[in-house]
């Protein structure tokens, strides 16, 4: 019989459990939302959103069901982890999967992947690597899955580009597998069609 | 009066080790004894529960048929440190307390309970199910963190500020065949205990330092899914600590107040 961690924590610790990162705001449909100085999106539908130096993560239902990522402008050196809340070790620092300037699509690919599998993801596939439009420029998109170490399998979809100036551009978005990455799956086409470079 | 006399006679005569079958019995009276020496000190036994409903249910028009999941139940003793040791035998009072108590309520309701089959005595879960299993868990979590957390976790996702709107979606469908049932009651249970030594220390350090360290603690989480639709229907968290923790009876209580507003 498994015993779940969090169970034991709200026992001898009372409810101590993630609230993510930055504080949380409501982004609304209709409301071109400006990611970072990178591009703007239309949000399409009501979602709750935590943000950080250059990545914002939007959710409906919670992240661990369901979670949009929104980086713009990653430099040479910026991981895709957010920012921690507490000191890491130098170690975990300098271990931490970063993105360098000369990545084509295939290394960003592999640089999700691997952030992923160091997150704690099991079985971590990406596949279907393409070119795609990213605010009407040249960019590229490609399809993952993995699963959490509860059982849950996990698909998503990533798009981004790099800017001629070397910076990356990503949108990545999973769902768990049963219901909730379908449940907004064409949202997510309809916000990908929407974005305008800034 | 049975405070120093007791606790000191049964230790200095007998000893824990030299105690047969009757041992936890012994344990538990004097793990109560030292807990009640805690109540005129401030420490009231208080069990809570906090319910969610996301909609009423509309009137069967059959009994209703409620499949009761594999409940998941521990019970451990902490020792002073604060060290969780499993105890089997606390664990299977608590999961029989359990199981009776929702056959109880659910006679009460009208309505007929199924016990799932464990896949094997080790695995509870058929391979088909595992999918619907983890999402439950998943969701369970979420629901954990933004409406039972606190208020700045709540806060963390205004999409979510009121009511119960979370689904297990189309991933029941297989439980759904496999049992013809309504709905899916799942229960999770811990209780910890301290053992005497501990509940000895945390009388000391009450009154000669003001601290309080809690000697029993019940948690307990229920929550009803519609088979038909996913929905999670109805969720109750019970937390709490009360002085009966492994006594028959007072599991029975705390189960019956875990089930509480259950919307049959």
């Amino acid at each position: 019989m498994s015993t779940p961690p969090w169970l034991w924590a709200l026992l001898s610790l009372g409810a101590a459990m993630l609230t993510g990162c930055g504080d949380p705001l409501m982004v609304k449909p209709d409301e071109h939302d400006e990611i970072g100085e990178g591009y703007r999106v239309d949000p399409q539908i009501e979602w709750s959103r935590q943000q950080d130096r250059k990545l914002q993560i939007w959710t409906v239902d919670g992240p661990q069901l369901e979670q949009l990522r929104l980086y713009a402008g990653l430099e040479a050196g910026d991981s895709l982890l957010p920012t921690p809340r507490r000191s890491i070790s130098k170690q975990a620092w300098e271990q931490r999967p970063t993105y360098h300037k000369g990545m084509r699509a295939h290394d960003v690919m592999e640089l999700v992947a691997t952030t992923l599998a160091q997150s704690g993801a099991i079985d971590v596939v990406v596949e279907r690597l393409q070119p795609a439009e990213f605010g009407g420029q040249s960019g590229f998109r490609f399809d993952l899955r993995f699963k959490a170490d509860i059982g849950v399998t996990y698909r998503g979809l990533a798009t981004g580009m790099v800017t001629q100036t070397g910076r990356l551009h990503l949108i990545l978005y999973t769902g768990a597998k049963p219901h909730y990455f379908d449940a907004y799956e064409a949202i997510i086409q309809r916000i990908l069609s929407s974005i305008i470079l800034l | 009066m049975i405070r120093g006399t007791t606790l000191g006679g049964v230790q200095d005569r007998h000893g824990f080790r030299a105690m047969n079958g009757t041992r936890w019995r012994r344990r538990y009276r004097l793990t109560r004894t030292l807990a009640m020496l805690m109540v005129p000190l401030g420490l009231a036994a208080c069990v809570q529960v906090q319910p969610y409903l996301a909609k009423e249910l509309p009137s069967a028009t059959k009994p209703l048929r409620v499949l009761l999941m594999p409940p998941d139940v521990a019970a451990v003793e902490l020792a002073t440190a604060g060290v969780p040791l499993p105890r089997a035998d606390w664990t299977a009072l608590a999961q029989a307390g359990l199981v009776d108590a929702v056959a109880d309520t659910l006679r009460k309701h009208g309505a007929e309970m199924i016990r799932y089959r464990r896949a094997t005595g080790i695995v509870p879960y058929a391979e088909k199910h595992l999918e619907a299993i983890a999402l439950h868990e998943t969701v369970l979590q979420t629901i954990l963190t933004y409406r039972y957390g606190a208020a700045q976790q709540r806060a963390a996702l205004p999409t979510k500020q009121s009511g119960l709107d979370w689904t297990l979606g189309e991933s029941v469908a297989p439980i759904r065949a496999d049992y013809a049932a309504d709905y899916a009651l799942f229960l999770v249970y811990r209780q910890a205990t301290s053992t005497v030594e501990r509940a000895l220390f945390a009388a000391i350090s009450f009154v000669l330092f003001g601290f309080i360290h809690p000697t029993s603690q019940s948690v307990g989480f229920a929550s009803l899914i519609d088979l038909n639709t996913g929905a999670v229907i109805w969720t109750n968290l019970l937390q709490g600590q009360s002085l009966d923790v492994n006594r028959p009876d007072g599991i029975r209580n705390r189960c019956e107040r875990l089930l509480s507003g259950l919307p049959l």
